[in-house]
């Protein structure tokens, strides 16, 4: 007597359906991330690929792919703009900008230039914070620092905000 | 302060309608990713190659310091008890020859440079009348004091 037992049959393509699939759902917020902390589009696009590039070269070892990569995109842009300073300082001897200038954006809203005239890491905080919504908590471990950390920066970073724009 | 706060999450998000659609798909992460991956993975081929490489190297130097270490200790053997001949070995590394250099004792005939010796007083052998006297007195006064 044959015995028919069903076999769950899982795709060949899984872990690609898989990464398109989170690819897909999370490019649109990742983006939005990605511009309100850089204010540009075009590095914002770039700090998104790498994120995605950096989930795909290790995908079977993420349990969240949503989390690890708003995280991605956090410490990118951080990363990004550390290298986007030192190539402003080499910009007279290369004659090379990374980011054109033109790509960024300057909004009509005093509050959100001012944001971006932070410096990167309480710049990160305050986004996190106030854009994504996460708690001082949620924020320490996003960025991997310490709660006091994120204390003082988001202290810091007010303060500096709440300067530039009643100035 | 409050003002601020209740201000920021609004100017954030509406900042954020500004934001580009995604204009790539995931063809390029999953290429880049691809190369990220292939990156990685020859890191860790290094990584293990410079660890094998270093533990060679620590593990030939360990073994020169402790032949080097044996070199400077000249052994002495006996090389043969039932002929009571002495046999020293100057190196147990690398020995000049492949027998041991056999202890030649010098000949009741040889004579002895006085002037390599100027503080020693050789005793003439047969030792002249009375010396043995002499000495004999010599040691037993030292003994009963």
């Amino acid at each position: 007597m044959a015995l028919s037992v069903d076999v769950p049959v899982v795709s060949a393509n899984y872990f690609v359906d898989d990464f398109d699939d989170v690819y897909a759902a999370e490019v649109p917020g990742l983006l939005k991330l990605a511009f309100v902390l850089t204010g540009s589009r075009q590095l914002a696009e770039e700090v998104v690929q790498e994120a995605f590039a950096k989930a795909f070269s290790r995908w079977s070892t993420i349990d969240n792919p949503g989390g690890y990569l708003r995280v991605a995109v956090l410490n990118s842009t951080r990363n990004e703009f550390r290298r986007r300073d030192r190539a402003r300082k080499a910009e007279r001897l290369l004659a090379h900008s990374l980011v054109e200038e033109s790509s960024i954006v300057h909004s009509d809203d005093e509050l959100v230039n001012a944001v971006h005239r932070l410096p990167s890491k309480r710049r990160a905080v305050v986004i996190a914070r106030f854009y994504l919504g996460l708690s001082e908590r949620e924020t320490a471990d996003a960025l991997g620092l310490r709660p006091g950390t994120v204390k003082s920066r988001l202290s810091r970073g007010l303060e500096q905000l709440r300067h530039e724009v009643t100035r | 302060m409050n003002d601020l706060q209740d201000r920021l999450p609004v100017a954030l998000q509406r900042f954020a309608y500004d934001a580009p659609s995604a204009s790539t798909c995931a063809d390029g992460a999953r290429h880049r990713g691809n190369q990220l991956k292939h990156r990685r993975q020859v890191r860790q081929r290094l990584a293990g190659a410079g660890a094998v490489c270093l533990i060679a190297v620590v593990a030939v130097v360990a073994l020169g310091n402790r032949a080097s270490s044996r070199r400077d200790v000249t052994g002495i053997s006996v090389a043969n008890s039932t002929t009571s001949s002495l046999a020293v070995a100057t190196s147990t590394v690398a020995p000049t020859s492949s027998a041991p250099t056999t202890f030649q004792p010098p000949s009741p005939e040889a004579t002895i440079d006085d002037s390599l010796y100027p503080d020693v007083v050789m005793i003439a052998d047969p030792v002249p009348a009375g010396t043995e006297l002499a000495f004999r007195s010599l040691l037993s006064e030292c003994v009963a004091r």
